[in-house]
């Protein structure tokens, strides 16, 4: 990984405004062709008939009535303008209503097809990586709105433009005072604009954490997870206290700052509508009574839009922050879909045949990036087709690290693993990977039916149920299972499902088990599948799973050593290395550290422990 | 239940607002109302400055002072009004979040087993003071513009009567179609809430860094994704379908309303021909006529904003009304005033308990027998051997909310203070069951439970939880400071010096085997903070331990205390225990056997029946369900011989106490 310099320098480089919305609006033209161009369409419409009813009716009406022009001219050319706008509404109304929204929904599967391609490639070890692993939440979070969003800001830039453009013509050319006036608030609103810009950014920032803080205690109240310990302890009364003090310090931020952002707030008001508005007024009547310069309409017209164009002038710069803002979220997303996964095909030439026999890993050595000490080193073991191992160690010894390689989730510092003697990178990932079938301790059960938590695919047929009611019959879980409302098809959850089922926690931990017998994958790899089991069931599943590894490879990982006994061969590791090698019977012979965490458990059950330790 | 629902969500509404922030409340009325009425005047004020403009000089300043000075109030009126309405936002968020907060402590755990708790509760997790002020601002602005129509009704009806008559249907048709168009939309946001928070677990499956993981380490990945996407799918086609439908209708209305404009604006332009209509009325009416397009538009959407709004208020008043844990009869008041807190509560309870320990040890033999077995087991320990002490359930059964069977059938035992007691039995078996019971997060359908010879249905839920301390087995793991996760175990201590507070929490940690943390107590852990850190599945776990050694409570209940922790942990904890418990009574759920022996009983459930109860040995002896679990488990670390002979004799064993 590069380093985090490297990486803000690529993620500054990356915030080129221009670069970045094109981009997007280049993604958005694939997702839906005529939407930008509808859009561009449909806004500067609008705002030419905003303009007419602002500008022109009076300039007409007007210069008729000096004129003296007949009722019905100057009614026909209204009454035009208003069929006009009639059509207008028709199509706007279609294309809001009915092209719109399917536009949106092209737009939005586009954007998540995107963003799920690139999820299903990522190494692993970038979510361990928190700057990487934000952004890609960010990213996918907010993509959505995001398009909206741009768009949005789309429109408000034509809108403005084309406003600002026509307005300013006709005020120029009435008298270019006008203009004069309409732009002063441009200039003192910059500076204002700055300052206030600071104050806010100070104050967001204090908050931020307060914000945080708020949210999480907010999240403890009201998910299940906390319920039990919120009734039986008195953490409710000491975090409500604690929220009240976070209370008090927002308030004593706002206070801070409230009254500085008041005053720009009220001077950026003032400006705007006293200098601008009123002043105009006044100098668009001085100039049509007293001095005569100016027509009538001419300063009617001023009058009523005078304001508009000074408005619009200021909100453009709002709009460039908006696509500023844009900018820096697509950097985000596009520096996602340039990540390239250093695990890839690029070497593969196979896949993994039907009867793969030897997996051998020679002299590993890895460290967890931004980790001193190895978590790894120098890792030999082979294990062989229809072999049981053990690896057994305390928690911290890199046990599980160790699994993790060999699946190829992440790429050894040194050494390799090979496969038949072809190293792993040889192999396509994909095929590589389904090789294994794994139940790991925090197993995750999802809130679909069982069925598809056995299988987690798609398209399941007959063939695929009888596999997994048989994997649920080596887990004794069949007869619970098909005595649920829908049997197997029953959803795992009472949250989203009235007649989810709620399995215990030992059912759950059954599930995970079954999930590998369900799989038929030629390696196993086993990590305290157990734990949750009262004994007798343990002892089953256990049995089903070695009963089961008959022409397969296991690899258990266990900090308890019940799995090690049948082991074919056992490896016990401490530090990241492999302390002692061999069979339980040699491993006690050895006397050394196996045989020592052995008989630490072993006193627990031999007759008259009871009388020792009471 | 909505229609009667109604009174109590406005009730509630002004009650908060008059609650929170009186002034502030009035102030807005008043400044909204002033801007409502100077909306039009200001317009017809510019059409007057106009004529003055064109006719003659003479009215001109006067005009000029009269719009300036009409046009700098709106003004100073809007900014006023601006500053009320932030205030309000203020005041109204601290008065709502403590008490929803408070609210949410006190539900019945049974609620989060219900659908439509939960619903409800995902709902007021919004914050309902928003909702409440923009309810309140809403209407008013609802209010003025509708001051506003009248007000330029008028104008126009100083034109013809015939303005003001054509736009009532006109005005009609919009309302008509806006509010079809509403209650189109409305139908979508009350039946989302299930699927979008399906929608939400799927998101932060996809987001967590653990969940991730874990699905792409099962390949679960494509099929993931394809299930959200169908859900996703779902969710916004139908939320496009509805806004089809309503957009469509909102344009009639549309149409409706420009055609009207359009003649307005014929007779406007006829009397000014005509010279009806001077050019300063001429203008007024143009103005107002815009002013109407943007008022028109903007009532149909205030009017399904606040429906919206009070739809929230609704669930905010439904969430209050959601059944709380009982208060109990001998409620104790709060009793973090008093230092001398639990001295203060055990004074209490003494007559209480001889009372009612009396009469119950009448009533139940089976209680009789179990206190004198009890009691031969407990000669070693302490003086609290009073009669009515400890624990005890009497024929308590239980039905989990929704479920068919019984989670626990006619239970009793007696357990003596002092003592320690594994609970074992098979999953299922109701051993969790009976540890939230005693807790009081459920109640039981029948039988009692009594603590001291308290009734624990008539206890008040604080004066229940200072008699234990708990760890069940998904304990909360807190985004604070080591320090703070240990001292969340006893509140009560947080008024003591910081000195002496954090020698107790390094004792604690020293109990609970997590002497590694203590070097470490100011770490921030979790992601809260920027230098939060991790800890590992068994360092959380000793946390928890240490969290429940920290509180010097009568009772302990560890459920499972040793799942994350290897061997050598394991070990140390069973070397420590008696150490760690001290006088404590203690109820262990585990289904590591060995911890059996560190304990002076165990009760053994299964199907949720209290089947076998005894010692170690007795157990054994009877060769019954506990016997065979023993066997399974200690199977593995015999020796070859022993396995051998084991598993010959095992099959019986294993007949005997098996469960299918």
């Amino acid at each position: 990984m590069e380093s985090s310099g490297e990486r803000a320098e690529a993620r500054r480089v990356k915030t080129n405004a221009i670069t970045n919305n094109i981009f997007w609006m280049r993604h958005i033209f694939c997702a839906s062709k005529a939407r930008i161009f509808l859009n561009i369409l449909m806004t500067i419409i609008q705002a030419v008939f905003n303009f007419i009813f602002d500008v022109y009716i009076f300039l007409i009406v007007l210069d008729g009535w000096q004129n003296g022009d007949g009722f019905w001219n100057i009614c026909r050319k209204v009454g035009l303008i208003c069929l006009a706008q009639i059509v207008f509404l028709a199509a706007r109304n279609w294309y809001e209503s009915c092209y719109v929204p399917q536009s949106n929904l092209r737009i939005s599967q586009y954007m998540r097809k995107l963003v799920s391609g690139k999820m299903k490639e990522i190494d692993l070890l970038c979510y361990d990586a928190p700057e990487f692993y934000d952004g890609y939440i960010r990213a996918m979070n907010e993509v959505e709105g995001r398009s909206d969003a741009f768009l949005a800001s789309m429109n408000s830039f034509v809108n403005n433009l084309f406003a600002i453009f026509s307005t300013s013509f006709v005020i120029f050319t009435i008298d270019p005072a006008f203009l004069a006036i309409a732009l002063i608030p441009l200039f003192v609103s910059f500076f204002i604009g700055k300052a206030q810009g600071k104050t806010r950014f100070a104050c967001r920032m204090e908050t931020q954490a307060n914000e945080r803080e708020e949210a999480y205690i907010r999240r403890i109240f009201y998910s299940k997870e906390y319920a039990e310990e919120m009734r039986t302890t008195g953490i409710a009364r000491v975090l409500i206290r604690h929220f009240g003090d976070i209370m008090e310090g927002f308030q004593r931020i706002v206070r801070k700052h409230g009254i500085r952002m008041a005053f720009y707030e009220y001077l950026d008001y003032m400006l705007m509508d006293v200098v601008v508005y009123l002043g105009g007024i006044v100098l668009a009547i001085y100039k049509a009574v007293v001095t005569r310069t100016v027509a009538v309409s001419g300063a009617l017209v001023v009058a009523n839009t005078i304001s508009s164009v000074s408005w619009s002038i200021r909100s453009f710069s709002d709009i460039l922050v908006e696509f500023q803002e844009h900018a820096m979220y697509i950097g985000t997303f596009m520096e996602f879909l340039a990540y390239e996964p250093r695990i890839n095909d690029d070497r593969a030439r196979l896949s993994p045949q039907e009867g793969s026999r030897l997996l051998t890993v020679r002299n590993l050595f890895y460290t967890y990036p931004g980790n001193a000490a190895p978590a790894l080193k120098d890792i030999c073991m082979d294990i062989q087709r229809g072999q049981k191992i053990a690896i057994l160690g305390p928690n911290g010894s890199g046990k599980s690290t160790l699994v993790k390689l060999i699946m190829r989730y992440y790429e050894p510092d040194s050494g390799a693993i090979a496969l038949d003697g072809r190293e792993i990178c040889e192999y396509f990932v994909r095929d590589y990977r389904r090789m294994f079938g794994t139940v790991f301790q925090d197993y995750r059960l999802f809130a679909f039916s069982v069925l598809e938590n056995l299988l987690l695919k798609d398209h399941i047929d007959g063939e695929d149920r009888r596999r997994a009611l048989h994997a649920l019959d080596l887990t004794e879980l069949r007869d619970r299972i098909e005595a649920l409302e829908s049997g197997i098809d029953t959803g795992l959850s009472k949250e989203f499902d009235e007649d989810g089922a709620v399995l215990s926690g030992g059912e759950m931990q059954r599930l995970a088990v079954s999930r590998l017998f369900a799989g038929e994958c030629p390696y196993l790899i086993v990590d305290e599948p157990t734990s949750a089991l009262d004994p007798l069931a343990e002892y089953k599943v256990f049995r089903n799973i070695l009963d089961y590894c008959e022409g397969r490879a296991v690899i258990f990982i266990s900090h308890r050593l019940s799995s090690a006994v049948l082991a074919d061969r056992i490896y016990y590791m401490e530090d990241g290395e492999v302390a002692e090698v061999g069979t339980h019977d040699a491993l006690l012979a050895l006397n050394g550290k196996y045989a020592a965490f052995w008989d630490k458990q072993v006193r627990l059950y031999k007759e008259g422990g009871h009388d020792e330790e009471h | 239940m909505k229609p009667t629902m109604k009174p109590t969500r406005y009730k509630v509404i002004v009650s908060s607002l008059f609650q929170a922030c009186r002034t502030e409340m009035f102030w807005y009325l008043l400044t909204m109302l002033l801007l409502a009425l100077l909306g039009p005047l200001s317009l017809l004020c510019r059409g007057r400055l106009l004529d003055a403009a064109v006719s003659g000089e003479g009215k001109l300043f006067g005009e000029m002072l009269l719009f300036g000075g009409i046009f700098l109030l709106s003004l100073l009126m809007t900014y006023g009004n601006r500053l009320g309405r932030q205030r309000m936002r203020k005041k109204l968020y601290g008065h709502f979040s403590e008490q929803v907060l408070g609210k949410f402590s006190r539900i019945r755990y049974a609620a989060y087993e219900s659908q439509e708790a939960l619903d409800t509760i995902k709902r007021a997790g919004d914050a309902p003071q928003e909702h409440i002020l923009e309810f309140f601002t809403t209407f008013l602005e609802a209010a003025s513009e509708l001051i506003r129509i009248f007000c330029y009704g008028a104008v126009f009806a100083g034109l013809s009567f015939w303005c003001l008559i054509l736009g009532i249907p006109a005005f009609g048709a919009m309302l008509y179609f806006d509010l079809k168009r509403i209650r189109l939309m409305m139908g979508l946001y009350e039946g989302q809430t299930r699927e979008e928070r399906l929608m939400e677990s799927y998101e932060g499956a996809l987001s967590g860094k653990e969940t991730l993981y874990d699905l792409r380490v099962a390949g679960a990945v494509p099929f993931f994704l394809k299930k959200r996407k169908g859900l996703s799918d779902r969710i916004v086609k139908e939320r496009y379908r509805r806004t089809i439908q309503s957009q469509l209708v909102y344009s009639y209305g549309e149409m409706a309303t420009v055609l009207w404009m359009a003649v307005v604006l014929f007779f406007s332009v006829n009397a000014l021909l005509k010279g009806k209509a001077t050019l300063g009325l001429f203008v007024a009416l143009v103005g107002s006529l815009q002013q109407m397009a943007g008022t028109f538009r903007a009532l149909g959407e205030k009017y399904s904003e606040l429906q919206r709004r009070a739809a929230y208020v609704g669930y905010y008043v439904a969430f209050l009304e959601l059944a709380e844990a009982p208060a109990g009869k001998t409620a104790l008041t709060d009793q973090e005033e008093s230092p001398a807190g639990k001295t203060a509560l055990t004074e209490k309870e003494e007559p209480l308990a001889g009372k009612t320990a009396l009469t119950d040890q009448e009533e139940s033999p089976a209680g009789k027998t179990a206190l004198t077995e009890k009691e031969a087991l407990a000669g070693k320990k302490g003086t609290r051997e009073a009669a009515g002490k400890g624990i005890r359930f009497e024929h308590v059964t239980f039905t989990y909310p929704g479920r068919k069977e019984p989670a626990l059938r006619d239970v009793s035992f007696a357990m003596a203070p002092g003592t320690r007691t594994a609970l074992v039995g098979h999953n299922g078996s109701g051993k969790s069951t009976l540890v939230k019971l005693l807790c009081g997060l459920y109640q039981p359908d029948s039988g009692h439970i009594f603590i001291d010879g308290q009734d624990v249905a008539q206890m008040s839920p604080d004066a229940l939880r200072r008699h234990f301390s708990v760890v069940f087995q998904d304990y909360g793991k807190y985004s604070f400071t080591v320090r703070e996760n240990v001292e969340l175990g006893d509140v009560e201590k947080m008024r003591a010096p910081v000195r002496e507070r954090e020698k107790a929490v390094r004792a604690a940690l020293r109990q609970g085997l997590a002497e590694d943390l203590a070097g470490m107590l100011e770490k921030p852990l979790g992601n809260l903070s920027s230098e939060g850190t991790g800890l590992s599945g068994g360092q959380w776990q000793r946390l928890a331990l240490s969290r429940a050694c920290y509180r010097d409570s009568a009772i302990c209940v560890l459920d499972e205390p040793t799942a994350s922790l290897d061997p050598v942990a394991e070990n140390e904890l069973y070397a420590n225990f008696t150490e760690m418990m001290r006088e404590r009574a203690c109820i262990l759920i585990s289904h590591r056997l060995a911890v059996a022996r560190y304990t002076d009983r165990i009760l053994v459930l299964e199907g949720g029946r209290l089947v076998e109860d005894g010692t170690h040995g007795s157990l054994m002896e009877r060769e019954g369900v506990y016997a065979s679990m023993y066997l399974a488990q200690s199977h593995w670390y015999a020796s070859e011989e022993q396995r051998n002979t084991q598993i010959g004799l095992g099959n019986t064993f294993f007949k005997k106490g098996d469960m299918l």
